[in-house]
């Protein structure tokens, strides 16, 4: 597939501008990552609520994905991309564990002051929710629910079946419900 | 359906999923029952919780990054292209026709410059050798007047040098021989003329000498060279000789072997 010209690069799929990049045309990595640099954040965003994290694991999955960008071989590019963002974030997770192992943290909410989100009481609530699950259950609810993406490409993404995704989905959001109500 | 089909649905339900008539019979059930209504609105309330989730936007650092990201991998993709084209050209042919251009050149100025040299210099050398002669055949006839016998006799022995005496040279050794007060010198001369045999000149003098010179050296050197030129006209001349009485005896040996030889 010939490399296209700036003026076609709006017009293709995501497909279509991962190959051009995989190719050696990185103009259209630019298109990428607008497409997808709000997106990758919001992931991070529901995972671990501090903005430089979340910047940061943001910047590296886009260098990754232009580093290897000869190892896409065509295929559904959300799906590819964020298996790179949950090997990314597994990374992370892995060395966040070891480095603070007094804090009984599931999840890392940074202290630091400039990353401090508002709240208001109802997003309080939900994220002591969320906070209830293991990495693998928050991770499957974040990219179902947040990122509105469908079992047969969660199943993708975390190497599964569509069916023991689906299953795995609802148990999950069973129990959120069931602390949700609770606790309300 | 059941309560258990219900629940296996309800999310797709809530998603606008399903296809009309099995959200039409979710619908109905929810209506009917109690259990499901809860379940129902439970999953939306907590839906509707993320949905108030607001969309974080990463801060202008995140973009300035990745741009810089960008033209570095750009940067590292240039260079890489630039070696490579590098390693493939490996063998210069521009340069080496450049080479061997420059050295034909070389080769092609020394060969013109020599040839023109070596021309130049052959056309000096001989009027050079020219310019010799004449000098020679100057001091030959300017000498060969001179008082002194040593002077005349030196004169003459440069004409041997000669290999085609101009006239002039002929005529003065000619003169020597002939009419030289000095016998050595004469005998000199006529050695000199000597070396040139095919002049009829040179031949004429030699057989007017065999009549009019008496030194019997002079005699003997005149015979030795009629004979050698093996010349007819000298027969009579030489058999004059020996009538003659004043002819040495060896001298008359010498005219009776010639005379033997001519014929």
């Amino acid at each position: 597939m010939p490399n296209h010209n700036k003026i076609e690069l709006k017009k293709l799929t995501d497909e279509e501008l991962m190959l051009d990049v995989s190719q050696g045309n990185l103009d259209a990595m630019a298109h990428i990552f607008e497409r997808y640099n709000k997106r990758l954040y919001n992931f991070y965003f529901q995972m671990v609520r501090d903005k430089a994290i979340c910047e940061d694991l943001t910047q590296t999955v886009f260098y990754k994905v232009m580093r290897y960008r000869e190892s896409y071989k065509g295929g559904q590019f959300v799906s590819w991309i964020f298996r790179i963002a949950r090997n990314e974030f597994s990374d992370y997770y892995q060395s966040s564990k070891k480095t603070s192992k007094n804090t009984d943290i599931e999840l890392v909410t940074s202290k630091s002051e400039d990353s401090l989100i508002e709240k208001n009481d109802n997003e309080t609530h939900l994220h002591e929710v969320l906070n209830t699950l293991n990495k693998d259950e928050r991770e499957l609810i974040v990219l179902n629910r947040f990122q509105g993406l469908k079992y047969d490409k969660i199943a993708e993404i975390v190497g599964s079946s569509e069916g023991a995704v689906k299953v795995k989905v609802h148990r999950i959001i069973k129990k959120l419900k069931t602390v949700y109500f609770k606790t309300i | 359906m059941n309560c258990k089909d219900i629940e296996q649905d309800i999310l797709d339900f809530i998603d606008g999923e399903l296809a009309t008539d099995k959200a039409d019979k979710i619908k109905k059930h929810i209506g009917t029952c109690a259990n499901c209504k809860a379940f129902y609105d439970e999953t939306v309330a907590l839906f509707g919780a993320f949905n108030k989730e607001e969309q974080q936007v990463p801060s202008e650092s995140l973009r300035e990054g990745f741009y810089k990201l960008l033209e570095e991998e750009k940067q590292l993709l240039n260079p890489k292209v630039v070696q490579f084209n590098k390693q493939e050209k490996a063998f210069p042919w521009k340069r080496a026709f450049q080479v061997a251009a420059s050295i034909i050149f070389l080769f092609m100025g020394y060969f013109l410059g020599s040839h023109k040299t070596g021309k130049d210099a052959n056309k000096q050398i001989i009027a050079l050798q020219k310019e010799t002669n004449e000098l020679k055949e100057g001091m030959v006839l300017a000498m060969i007047e001179n008082q002194s016998v040593s002077k005349r006799i030196q004169a003459v022995n440069y004409t041997e040098g000669f290999e085609k005496p101009d006239v002039k040279i002929l005529e003065a050794l000619i003169e020597r021989m002939q009419y030289d007060g000095n016998m050595n010198v004469r005998l000199a001369a006529a050695e000199a003329l000597s070396e040139f045999p095919e002049s009829i000149m040179v031949k004429d003098a030699f057989i007017e000498a065999l009549t009019t010179q008496k030194s019997p050296s002079l005699q003997i050197a005149i015979i030795q060279f009629l004979v050698k030129i093996q010349e007819k006209r000298a027969i009579a001349p030489m058999k004059q000789l020996l009538e003659h009485s004043d002819t040495p005896d060896f001298v008359k040996e010498q005219v009776n072997d010639g005379i033997l030889q001519i014929i």
